[in-house]
């Protein structure tokens, strides 16, 4: 028997409003389009929020349009329709369904991707997106692990796309984003069955903030 | 404009209705959500250029005013306009009404466009045919029928919100600022920022609650 569950954890109002209004970092939009690939309720509310900006955008005061511009578009008008995007098929990587825009960035499947191993049982790869002040990576943790206490010097969005994790903040899961804001302090630790992969966006470089795992930060990027 | 003209006089007898629709929607704004509706229907199903023109003369300055409310300056503003219509025209048939009002639906384009045109990166947006999608567990769209609808009810409410919560709002969809940038600029605890936009969405919320009548 199949259930698709639906997330739990969702973005705060700002982060979505940012995202409608295309004023969001490209990485931060990028994880947040992971996130309603998954969920429905909060796609209801992009919907709404772009309802906002269609109501507002239709206040703004108009700007006259050129009469040669406007001839000009109508002469091409018979130029050809644009062409559907052919329905491309899932990645061959073996791994999770991708939604397509980290489908498109992560390419010829997660294997061929970049890792690097930060612990035995925990690895990452970085993904380039285009114009982004903040930094997307993927992290691979092993079915139990857990990642080092660690507070964050900026904001971090984690969106997870397979296995799961446990912290302060609860079970995060399959389409579920966890949003931490600058300073706030936590411990995930991987759930047991499959390797959690998760999607992470972030604003500045994380610090342990453990004892022992102090002496790391050096090592950090 | 001859050639816009000659468009409309081509579509014949046909192409006149949309042009009296659109002089009553000038005078009547209560009904633009339906009638631009209307005129999109008839670009889709009929290749309607009559229609399309009176969509063009009410979209296109909005479009143009929009790109240079965030900072292009004219020209490059009017050049991407007539790309933001020309999308119109070629996706007019995947316009879903039940989905988003057409000003909503050509704020999407404008947004996606300039996004493109400037940073040289697409907007992520959620495709619906995505293998990957986790669809509403019930039959939701037909809550939403009249989506084009809320835009009226959302332009009073927007109103009457309070001047500082309006405010905000247009700085996030006509500054390019996220609202931690909105938060430094304008020297606001970032706390403020946030209570004032979640507050502000509540109330417009409340116009999608109590249904697009």
């Amino acid at each position: 028997m199949t259930r698709i569950s639906l997330p739990t954890h969702h973005p705060a109002e700002e982060h979505l409003l940012d995202y409608a209004a295309g004023a969001i970092d490209p990485a931060a939009a990028l994880a947040t389009a992971t996130h309603l690939t998954f969920c429905p309720a909060c796609r209801d509310r992009v919907a709404e929020l772009e309802a906002i900006g269609g109501a507002l955008f239709d206040e703004l005061p108009p700007a006259p349009v050129s009469a040669g511009a406007r001839a000009a578009l109508f002469d091409h008008l018979d130029d050809g329709i644009d062409p559907q995007p052919e329905a491309r098929p899932p990645l061959p990587n073996g791994g999770p369904l991708l939604p397509r825009p980290l489908a498109a960035l992560v390419g010829g499947g997660l294997e061929s991707l970049p890792w690097r191993r930060l612990a035995w049982n925990v690895e990452e790869a970085a993904l380039p997106v285009a114009a982004a002040a903040m930094r997307a990576r993927l992290m691979r943790i092993k079915p139990g692990a857990a990642i080092p206490r660690h507070r964050h010097g900026g904001s971090e969005m984690v969106a997870v796309l397979a296995g799961g994790f446990v912290d302060a903040f609860g079970e995060h899961r399959r389409g579920d984003l966890a949003v931490h804001e600058q300073d706030s302090d936590h411990q995930p630790v991987a759930q047991a069955g499959e390797d959690c992969l998760c999607l992470v966006v972030d604003e500045a470089p994380v610090r342990l903030t453990g004892f022992f795992a102090r002496w790391l930060n050096p090592f950090l990027r | 404009m001859t050639a816009a003209f000659a468009c409309g006089a081509a579509s014949g007898l046909v192409g006149r209705a949309p042009h009296r629709q659109y002089r009553r929607m000038e005078r009547r704004p209560g009904e633009v959500g339906e009638e631009l509706a209307a005129l999109m229907e008839a670009v889709a199903l009929r290749r309607d250029r009559a229609a399309f023109a009176a969509l063009f003369d009410r979209l296109a300055p909005r479009v143009k005013s929009y790109l240079m409310r965030l900072g292009l300056d004219a020209a490059v503003a009017e050049e991407l306009t007539q790309e933001v219509m020309l999308i119109v025209w070629r996706r007019a048939a995947s316009f879903d009404p039940r989905l988003a009002g057409v000003s909503t639906w050509v704020f999407t384009i404008a947004r996606n466009k300039r996004i493109d045109a400037l940073r040289r990166a697409a907007h992520p947006e959620i495709e619906r045919d995505d293998p990957a999608l986790v669809p509403a567990p019930e039959a939701a769209p037909d809550e939403r029928t009249e989506a084009g609808q809320w835009e009226r009810r959302l332009a009073a409410a927007i109103a009457e919100l309070p001047r500082e919560q309006a405010s905000l709002l247009r700085q996030s969809f006509f500054d390019d600022r996220s609202h931690s940038e909105i938060a430094r600029s304008s020297g606001l605890p970032l706390g403020t920022v946030k209570s004032r936009l979640r507050l502000a969405m509540a109330r417009l919320r409340q116009a999608f609650k109590d249904g697009p009548r």
